[in-house]
């Protein structure tokens, strides 16, 4: 289900415009920033081979390391407060399930319903007020999931996708997918402020996840 | 000119798959291993199976019995020997025959397991069976054999494709798949043969095996569903596992060797009696009536739990409302009041077909003994109502 709402988010990603706010606005009105919890990033690597396709774990933990330090650092760069979520804690159930909810509020968030308006339309899905549990435990007013998903072609895979085109004249489509979302949940209400989607960058790649976190956040208004 | 260039390209992407092709033989592990470079393939599998182990805490379908997971676990211990610490048991409230023991530890017994085994022998059989797949790394080498069969089937298609053969390219794939499936059954024979070792030389029966297959054979004949009575013999060339009938001869075959004595029934069925009428009625609600009377049937054949088990078949019976079921799921729930460990819901029953024949002052009997028999029912105040309805008084 998540890759088929990253998939969708990929395709239409040209479409959505910018956000109003970024993050470097530092906050003018004098009110306290926000303090933000940085959610672990939930985030696949899949290595396709001529074998099949299979999860990298060294990839996936080393993409979730930059993005999680890289949401972390640019954030409090812009002046706020984070707190990063504790994954080695042991939570409530009710916490555990609210993250499992969350999965699903994202899958859902980005479907195309026409019969509701388009694409968009479902950002009114909401984690409800159960998010205020984060809220309680870290102190925090609004907390930053993150999903990436990317699938990586071997060299094996591209010489035969080059052997059947010289072969047939038709060259099969490269499966290689990059794509990023953050989405700021406000723990009060458990409702989406906003999302914004990067595509391309490697995660895996300590520059390019920074890039990655740059592009996302650039779409985000943070407050 | 490009005839040259379409066999110089098919010789390296052949080269190229055939460098892709993974060992399946991954041998047998120690206890405490778990992998340690991060790129390979089984720290993928780890990595996956961490995840539904995570996903599996959080269930609603785990049974949390403290009592039951204790026991289980212990008779995984007994077959596991020193790896004992690497597995981490979790019973799943499912109705289906299944168990599994995945790469990193996690063990999953299916309630449907321990509901069909009749004795502690059978059921270390399956663990021994499940044991063996994760000592063995099965896992890791049926995902190696699949992979290569995709590089096989990926190349053979290939070049008889290139090669002007057209339709025939599917060949190719069958080939390979075919390979795949194979060495599939070949580890459920092996998982087989191992797991009656393990359950032997922990103290088990040796003819086991062939009795939780045979039960098995049984109930999967006797279902109402084509496709599931063709399940226990539908390997053939294309099958994960072997035909059960074959499974069976083998382990019958196997058990001439091996110490056997007779399973205590009666001591495994305190295990589940308390569990017995929750996991039949999960069976129940699936409405394959035919699979179900076979198993209730079986396990009525042991004299014992007949106030549940009569109740069972009397819903089976009006579930299925075939002609005259009506009458039979009567006088099964009137039986089954006859038995101390009858359920409450045995006499709600009665009411309701006794009402439903317009046998008002009968119904009102029963919906009464219902009352008295489960004081907290959630439905007392509709049964209260019904008593006046039906007889004109307060109860």
């Amino acid at each position: 289900m998540k890759h088929v709402a990253l998939a969708a988010t990929l395709a239409v990603g040209g479409l959505i415009a910018p956000f109003s706010a970024h993050a470097d606005d530092a906050p003018a009105d004098g009110h306290a920033p926000a303090q933000y919890l940085i959610m672990e990033p939930n985030a696949e690597i899949i290595f396709i081979t001529t074998g099949g396709a299979e999860v990298r774990a060294d990839w996936t933990e080393a993409a979730t390391n930059n993005l999680r330090g890289h949401f972390s650092d640019q954030i409090s760069s812009a002046g706020y407060t984070v707190t990063g979520f504790d994954s080695d804690a042991q939570h409530a159930d009710e916490i555990q399930q609210l993250l499992y909810l969350f999965e699903l509020v994202s899958a859902s968030a980005d479907l195309n319903m026409p019969h509701k308006g388009g694409r968009g339309s479902n950002h009114d899905i909401t984690l409800g007020e159960t998010a205020s549990l984060l809220r309680e435990h870290y102190n925090a007013d609004r907390a930053i999931f993150v999903d990436h998903y990317s699938q990586i072609e071997s060299g094996g895979v591209f010489m035969t996708q080059v052997l059947v085109g010289t072969a047939t004249g038709f060259t099969p489509p490269s499966q290689n997918v990059r794509a990023t979302i953050g989405t700021i949940i406000d723990l009060e209400t458990g409702d989406i402020v906003e999302r914004a989607q990067a595509t391309l960058g490697d995660a895996r790649d300590e520059g390019e996840s920074a890039g990655i976190v740059t592009r996302v956040l650039n779409n985000l208004p943070l407050e | 000119m490009l005839n040259s260039l379409t066999r110089l390209g098919l010789a390296a992407g052949l080269a190229v798959s055939l460098a892709a092709c993974a060992s399946t033989d991954h041998g047998v592990r120690s206890a405490g291993d778990r992998p340690m470079d991060l790129s390979s393939t089984e720290a993928s599998l780890w990595y996956q199976t961490d995840e539904a182990e995570s996903r599996l805490q959080a269930s609603g379908q785990l049974n949390s019995d403290p009592a039951l997971n204790a026991w289980v676990n212990a008779r995984i211990c007994e077959v596991a020997g020193t790896f004992c610490d690497d597995l981490r048991l979790y019973i799943l409230e499912s109705p289906t025959f299944n168990a599994s023991m995945a790469p990193n530890g996690m063990a999953i017994v299916n309630t449907g397991l321990l509901l069909r085994a009749e004795t502690t022998d059978e059921l270390a059989f399956v663990l021994g069976h499940e044991f063996v797949h994760f000592e063995e790394n099965h896992f890791l080498e049926r995902h190696a054999a699949m992979r290569n069969a995709n590089v096989t089937s990926t190349v053979l298609g290939s070049v008889i494709g290139v090669a002007g053969g057209g339709g025939l390219s599917s060949f190719g794939s069958l080939l390979a798949y075919g390979g795949a499936l194979s060495f599939s059954r070949s580890q459920e024979t092996e998982a087989d043969t191992k797991g009656l070792i393990h359950a032997t030389e922990a103290g088990y029966s040796a003819d086991a095996g062939a009795a939780i297959w045979s039960n098995l054979l049984d109930e999967l004949t006797a279902s109402d569903h084509d496709e599931v009575t063709r399940r226990g013999n539908d390997g053939g060339v294309f099958g994960t596992h072997p035909d059960i009938d074959v499974r069976i001869a083998s382990l019958t075959a196997q058990a001439a060797d091996l110490p056997v004595h007779d399973g205590d029934r009666a001591a495994y069925r305190r295990i589940i009696r308390p569990f017995l009428q929750d996991w039949l009625d999960m069976h129940i609600v699936r409405r394959d009536h035919g699979a179900t009377l076979a198993l209730v049937d079986r396990l009525a054949g042991q004299g014992e739990d007949l106030g549940v088990l009569q109740y069972a078949r009397g819903r089976i019976y009006a579930m299925r409302a075939d002609d005259g079921d009506d009458a039979l799921a009567l006088a099964e729930f009137e039986a089954a009041t006859r038995h101390a460990d009858a359920p409450a819901d045995a006499w709600r029953a009665i009411g309701e077909m006794r009402r439903a024949q317009g046998d008002n002052p009968a119904a009102a009997a029963a919906f009464q003994a219902y009352l008295d028999h489960s004081p907290q029912a959630r439905d007392r105040y509709l049964i209260e109502r019904l008593i006046t309805d039906l007889t004109g008084t307060q109860p």
